[in-house]
């Protein structure tokens, strides 16, 4: 059931040669390692208990306000954990990347399927109200950090309404 | 991110510093005037500050990394019983396929208009290893 819907992820990674590195890397781990129905599952996943996953849930049950900064559900609760399958482009998560004289940060990057970024990028405006807004975006990668990224480096989404 | 500062101020007796300007005018004592109360400030005393940063308390900011390269269940099952997963404790390796857990925060940057978000991860499942 994953083998067509890599199959389309393909059509437009194959622009260049990492693209076409990253598709043949899934291909392998598809094939040879990870357990086609949890990866499956991870991708369709929507939500369950605290945890969601941006790329699936309604953006309509989730709020984001002045007050309570952090994504939350509409009905209430705490703070959503969200789940999203990447392709680890880098990570350093045991041993803490350093900033020049900052603190240093624990960081994972990595690239999101296709599709699924562009339901993830659509969510999160939806969510902030905004069509135009700043986040750790460069092309398709995504980081992931244990603190606040600084104005450097940071990337620019648009959405086109 | 949690950092400890230790401050430690040393001081000593003032009545030992009031001995330095024993017979002597005191440097800090304000010059008479006439058309006002003579007020005089008394040397009080001098604090020497340690500020200290720990950084290797940095490192307890703890991202959990699970392995589920083993597991064969769904997905759901596996945020069910995510505790008792094997952790890994050494970075995944590029190329990985990996799940992050993370939180999401909305903020702004003084008064730009322009809306930022943030992605602060929890903790990181690896799926499978190149």
């Amino acid at each position: 059931m994953v083998i067509p819907y890599i199959a389309v992820c393909s059509s437009t990674w194959e622009k260049s040669i990492s693209r076409k590195w990253l598709v043949f890397t899934i291909y392998k781990i598809l094939t040879d390692i990870i357990s086609s129905s949890l990866l499956l599952s991870a991708i369709t996943f929507s939500e369950h208990r605290g945890f969601a996953n941006l790329s699936r849930v309604d953006p309509a049950k989730i709020s984001c306000t002045r007050i309570q900064p952090y994504f939350h559900y509409l009905r209430g609760g705490g703070q959503i954990v969200f789940t999203t399958v990447i392709v680890v482009d880098e990570c350093r998560l045991i041993e803490p990347a350093p900033i020049g004289n900052a603190r240093p940060v624990k960081s994972i990057s990595g690239g999101i399927f296709e599709g699924e970024y562009e339901r993830f990028t659509g969510a999160v405006g939806m969510i902030i109200g905004s069509d135009l807004f700043a986040a750790q975006f460069a092309m398709d990668i995504l980081s992931f950090q244990t603190a606040l990224f600084s104005e450097r480096g940071q990337g620019m989404c648009f959405i086109c309404s | 991110m949690v950092y400890f500062y230790i401050i430690a101020a040393e001081s000593s007796s003032p009545q030992k510093k009031s001995n330095k300007y024993s017979g002597k005018s005191s440097p800090f004592a304000r010059p008479a005037r006439s058309t006002f109360h003579k007020s005089t400030l008394s040397y009080h005393d001098v604090g020497e500050l340690q500020v200290t940063l720990f950084h290797p308390l940095i490192d307890m900011v703890l991202v959990p990394i699970y392995d589920a390269t083993a597991v064969n269940t769904s997905f759901t099952e596996v945020l069910d019983n995510l505790a008792s997963l094997p952790r890994l404790n050494k970075d995944v390796s590029n190329g990985s396929c990996a799940v992050v857990g993370y939180s999401a925060n909305e903020w702004r940057k003084g008064g730009d208009p322009k809306k930022r978000v943030s992605f602060n991860i929890q903790w990181a499942i690896l799926l499978g290893e190149d």
